[in-house]
């Protein structure tokens, strides 16, 4: 098989990554949601997503810090995340009603996060589900002796 | 109250004198973190605690709607309950399709092709045809199909893409993908989206990328600012008579006998 040039692969995985928004878009109906409303959801998921990846990434630091004998890399990397969520959080409190007039930050936090319940437990589903579908061709060591190897 | 808990263990809904609040926090917010920590502790060097404490964390969190006041919380472990009563016939399935063809290890008997084929199908019918009368807000299951398929979707066709373009010796393999991706398609269009969801939930799954993309760079600008300070390794003294004739002794061996004898 021809070799496809590699801009012209690169292009075709930059649509294959949008495939599901675009189809998702495609299939929505009746009037476009209030641009306020959706810039403040946005705020609020950019937070949420940031502070849930920053304990991950904490614990992650935790093992490398102490794997590669490091001790000061999770302290290092709480502080940072700290004051750029701090920095994050203040501007999407100036830049959107992030945290809402009846409610405490904490609550909205929470509720934020039940929120994102949907798309987190169906990131969660997919990401296995793809990869299970792409093993029932990859499951065997065998490969295309027709083609040669790139390295 | 929890509908669960309304009819059913209306004693175990309401824990005396403590706060709604409290409840939740301790019943469903607290497992739920140490069942998190517990599962990165069980992949990694955690110690025998984490296998009797991260199950009974699971518990509890999956029980949270008959245990906690209801809330938005309980609504999303209700919603977590359709997810598991959909992903274990889903995920069973496809591990039975992919160990039951021309694997090299782990082969599954004769049975395993057509189970397979059995849960994906009835897994694929809920997921088109089923909503969870059980979680009480709709709307949260209508966005959780929406993003399982698009999800789905994307990652199939980037799959195939990468295994057609970037990986030569694999071209053949990657069709599974490209029938992923048209399969999930194929859903998407027949499940339909309502309204403004899926505006909302690509919105949604966009200031995730966002939150979360800032926070990986972070914590890869830490790693790479330590190893980046990293000192050169020590160069090692060369190897003397002894451990030339270790060595060669191994070489012998396994030119003679194979790599078993060594095991």
């Amino acid at each position: 098989m021809s070799e496809v040039p590699r801009p012209l692969a690169f292009l075709a995985l930059g649509f294959a990554m949008l495939l599901g928004p675009a189809v998702v878009l495609l299939l929505s109906d009746g009037p476009a949601p209030d641009r306020e409303a959706m810039w403040v959801g946005l705020a609020n998921d950019v937070f949420v997503g940031f502070v849930i990846t920053s304990v991950g990434m904490i614990l992650l630091l935790m093992a490398y810090g102490d794997n590669r004998d490091r001790p000061a890399a999770p302290v290092f990397g709480l502080s940072l995340l700290v004051v750029v969520g701090f920095m994050l959080g203040l501007w999407l409190l100036q830049a959107g009603d992030l945290v809402g007039d009846s409610s405490s930050p904490v609550a909205r936090f929470f509720t934020e996060l039940v929120h994102l319940a949907p798309v987190g437990l169906g990131l969660a589903l997919a990401a296995p589900v793809s990869l299970l579908v792409a093993a029932l061709g990859l499951r065997t060591f065998a490969l295309d002796e027709n083609e040669r190897p790139r390295s | 109250m929890s509908r669960f808990a309304g009819r059913v263990l209306v004693p175990l809904a309401k824990v005396p004198g403590m706060e709604p609040a409290l409840t939740a926090a301790l019943l469903l917010w607290l497992p739920a973190l140490l069942a998190v920590f517990g599962c990165f502790n069980l992949l990694g060097r955690g110690g025998p605690i984490w296998k009797v404490l991260t199950p009974i964390s699971v518990l509890l969190v999956l029980l949270a709607p008959f245990t906690v006041p209801a809330s938005g919380s309980t609504v999303a472990v209700e919603l977590l309950w359709g997810v598991v009563l959909l992903g274990a016939p889903l995920l069973l399935g496809l591990l039975l399709l992919v160990f039951s063809g021309d694997v090299p290890v782990g082969r599954v008997q004769g049975w395993g092709l057509p189970g397979g084929l059995v849960l994906v199908t009835l897994a694929l019918g809920m997921l088109v045809a089923w909503t969870p009368t059980f979680v009480e807000d709709v709307t949260l299951w209508d966005r959780f199909v929406l993003v399982l398929l698009g999800s789905c979707a994307s990652l199939c066709a980037s799959f195939f893409v990468l295994h057609r373009f970037f990986v030569s010796r694999r071209r053949s393999r990657s069709w599974p993908m490209l029938f992923g991706a048209v399969l999930a398609t194929a859903l998407l269009f027949l499940h339909g989206a309502e309204g403004q969801a899926g505006a909302l939930v690509v919105g949604e799954i966009a200031g995730i990328f966002l939150g979360s993309g800032l926070a990986l760079l972070l914590g890869v600008m830490v790693v790479w600012s330590f190893e980046r300070n990293l000192p050169e390794p020590e160069s090692l003294p060369p190897p003397s008579d002894h451990d030339l004739e270790r060595a060669a002794a191994i070489v012998a061996r396994r030119l003679h006998h194979g790599g078993a004898s060594d095991e």
